[in-house]
């Protein structure tokens, strides 16, 4: 079991190609990645409900890591701690980072 | 809604949500216009889109306490709005759940705390203060004249008149002000001379609550 990710971003496309780059290179390490993005396919947001479902797939009981762009996504990622069971927050760390298609770059 | 009521029922909350519904569907583009000038402008067609949903499931019909209508509005202003106002009025409606509780009337008293623990939790969520250009600046000073005028011994119509008059003189406020918080304050100095649009939706927000507590015209 390892720290799982998750990546929030207002985009769906830009943090699903971000999440195949790196999944090229950690092949096979078993980090769970799982991603909030987007309204829908093509609609831009970021959606909290959404964050809270993805945390909770990402969580394996070692914890989580939250990447999110700035701006809204950062209230939403907070917002949806306030939606998760208080047991899994206590694992969670929130990291602010520049833009979706910086995640793994900056 | 019978005017003069100081009851607060579901049928009112619903009543609230579709004017506020009517507002920002009428003034959407006015709302992006605004965002332009200081953030990304979409909050016309964010605030558009979050209330059509709101509709949408008002719609299919609505079951359950103040505090269940409450909590469905958030969580559809949550997954549906997309920017910073979806966490920020998915917040208010959230915050405003337990006050209201299982009950499906409150009175005007009880009623007035929901509105204000829910503008707490949008100040926490946002981490603004008064003065920074934001939805709060409309909001706070509606919750003051709110409870001022309730103790005041006004009705609720009246007391959510007053409000609604706060909240657009906060909005109008907000004009010379140079942003502290969210986008429009990467601005810097010249985000002065623009009204704040989160402040011009929330004041919408609170003219559609006196509106539905006025009832029909007639």
């Amino acid at each position: 079991m390892t720290v799982g990710l998750v990546v929030v971003g207002h985009s769906r496309a830009l943090a699903h190609a971000s999440v195949a780059l790196v999944q090229m290179m950690i092949h096979g390490s078993g980090v769970p990645i799982t991603v909030a993005a987007g309204l829908d396919e093509t609609t831009f947001g970021t959606d909290a409900t959404a964050i809270a479902d993805a945390i909770a797939a990402a969580d394996q009981g070692q914890g989580v890591v939250v990447l999110m762009d700035l701006g809204s996504a950062v209230l939403s990622a907070e917002l949806a701690l306030d939606l998760i069971d208080d047991v899994v927050r206590d694992r969670v760390v929130l990291c602010p980072v520049v833009a979706a298609g910086n995640f793994f770059t900056s | 809604m019978v005017p003069g009521n100081d009851t607060v029922d579901t049928a009112l909350i619903v009543a609230w949500l579709r004017e506020f519904d009517r507002l920002t569907t009428e003034n959407a583009q006015y709302l992006t216009e605004l965002d332009a000038a200081l953030g990304d402008a979409d909050h016309g067609l964010n605030m558009y889109r979050g209330m059509k949903a709101v509709v949408a499931k008002l719609d299919e019909g609505v079951a359950g306490d103040l505090a269940a209508v409450c909590k469905q509005v958030a969580t559809t202003l949550i997954s549906s709005v997309g920017g910073a106002a979806g966490p920020l009025y998915g917040t208010l409606f959230l915050r405003m759940a337990p006050v209201l509780g299982a009950n499906t009337a409150v009175d005007a008293t009880t009623f007035a705390a929901a509105p204000r623990a829910g503008v707490d939790g949008v100040v926490a969520r946002g981490r603004a203060e008064l003065g920074d250009k934001t939805m709060i600046d409309a909001l706070v000073p509606a919750g003051d004249a709110l409870d001022a005028a309730l103790s005041a011994g006004a009705g609720l119509p009246e007391a959510l008149r007053q409000a609604a008059d706060a909240a657009a003189a906060g909005r109008d406020a907000t004009l010379p002000l140079v942003a502290r918080k969210g986008r429009a304050s990467y601005l810097g100095e010249r985000s002065a001379g623009h009204l704040d649009p989160g402040a011009a939706s929330s004041a919408m927000l609170i003219a559609a609550a006196a509106t539905a507590a006025e009832g029909p015209a007639s």
